[in-house]
């Protein structure tokens, strides 16, 4: 299954540092996440490098970055867990597909699911929270497929090219992320891979561009 | 110095410390003084002194609230969240449960909403509550605010999960209503 074995997920790392700026730079990213268009290059790659440094050496970080993978495709989008809360156990999530032809794709469904799999079975987290622009559908709807529930709606809450938008803030609770798995433990045991088969992928990835 | 007819509102000085740190009790989670990561905090006293000499953009960042007695009887603030969409977050707490059922309440809401939409033309102020402060959820109703849900399982402590229910109050829906201005302006 090709879905099975080109895409997986890894820390980010500083080799992803322009990768992630010019993701940062696009327009598609200043709308649909956030950002400020005025800001520099250097200021995009200074924010990144204070992300990445911090998360590495803290054992219980406030925020892991992963980038969504490809062996075929290289590096196709950004995953964050940010305001971990270790008290809490919980934390919100972001995703940006920066590779705008895969999209469509179930790509980011995947990545999403897989990224739940690590909050919930790696962190042991019991909440993930993530705020969705209302025009941005296909991210809301990804999120409502694997289980979660739109909680709040800011009305008019946020400005884009003048205009105010609503603000979905979506809750998914281990609970329901394991009856998600449950019910659709078929369909997701042939699609998907365990986080040890991303490791390994990763690591494949890693010894090919040493050789 | 605001002077109303249930309350005296002015800037929180250093000197007040001593009177919000009893707000940080453990025992009594309150949403407004948790952390962004809605940990419960529990500063020292010479860090509130600290934040408490600040201010927000040159505005004032907290408020003491005190009856016609010169008691505190608790604290406000008006916090600027997004200025391209116009709109802030208002805290309130008292040490007395009891207060926010008082007309003392009415007043500080008022001074809120007014120093907010017509002072600063906000199109909306929110307020947000842990599932177990019933009297800041009824105070908020009873002014007018509507619930926009509740982040369920939010907030871990005293052995329990707390939800985080979170409120606005559009100027649609007040007085200041006829004073609405653009979010932004306009592209060109």
């Amino acid at each position: 299954m090709a879905l099975k074995s080109k895409t997986f997920l890894r820390r980010a790392e500083r080799d992803d540092l322009d990768t992630i700026v010019a993701w940062m730079e696009d327009p598609d990213f200043l709308e649909f996440l956030y950002g400020d268009p005025t800001r520099s290059p250097k200021q995009i790659r200074e924010q990144i490098v204070s992300m990445l440094g911090r998360a590495a050496g803290q054992s219980m970080p406030g925020g892991i970055y992963l980038i969504i993978d490809s062996t075929e495709h290289g590096p196709i989008g950004l995953l964050s867990l940010q305001r971990i809360s270790w008290r809490n156990r919980s934390c919100s999530v972001d995703l940006y597909m920066g590779n705008k032809k895969l999209r469509n794709h179930m790509v980011a469904g995947i990545a999403f699911y897989r990224a739940m799999e690590y909050c919930f079975d790696e962190l042991n987290l019991h909440r993930v929270s993530a705020f969705i622009y209302s025009f941005n559908d296909r991210s809301w709807r990804i999120i409502e497929r694997a289980g979660a529930k739109r909680e709040l709606t800011l009305e008019k809450h946020i400005a884009r090219d003048g205009v105010l938008h609503d603000v979905y803030c979506y809750g998914l609770l281990r609970s329901e992320f394991d009856a998600f798995r449950e019910r659709h433990q078929r369909s997701t045991g042939t699609l998907m891979r365990s986080m040890v088969e991303d490791q390994q992928a990763a690591a494949a990835l890693d010894a090919k561009a040493t050789e | 110095m605001i002077l109303s007819e249930n309350a005296v509102i002015r800037t929180a000085e250093p000197d007040d410390a001593g009177a919000l740190k009893r707000l940080y009790d453990p025992g009594r989670p309150r949403c407004c003084l948790l952390d962004p990561r809605h940990e419960p905090m529990f500063p020292t006293f010479d860090e509130l002194r600290e934040v408490m000499s600040k201010s927000e953009m040159g505005q004032p960042f907290l408020y003491a609230v005190e009856d016609t007695t010169g008691m505190i009887r608790g604290f406000c603030s008006l916090r600027a969240m997004n200025i391209e969409a116009c709109f802030g977050e208002i805290l309130v707490m008292f040490h007395d449960d009891a207060d926010f059922a008082a007309p003392l309440t009415s007043d500080v809401l008022d001074f809120l909403a007014r120093r907010a939409f017509q002072q600063f033309h906000m199109n909306k102020i929110v307020s947000h509550a842990l599932d177990n402060e019933q009297p800041l959820r009824d105070a908020l109703f009873r002014h007018g605010f509507i619930s926009n849900g509740v982040q369920r399982e939010s907030v871990y402590t005293l052995g329990r999960w707390y939800g985080i229910e979170s409120f606005t109050l559009d100027r649609r829906n007040t007085p200041y209503a006829r004073e609405a201005v653009p979010a932004v302006s306009p592209t060109p």
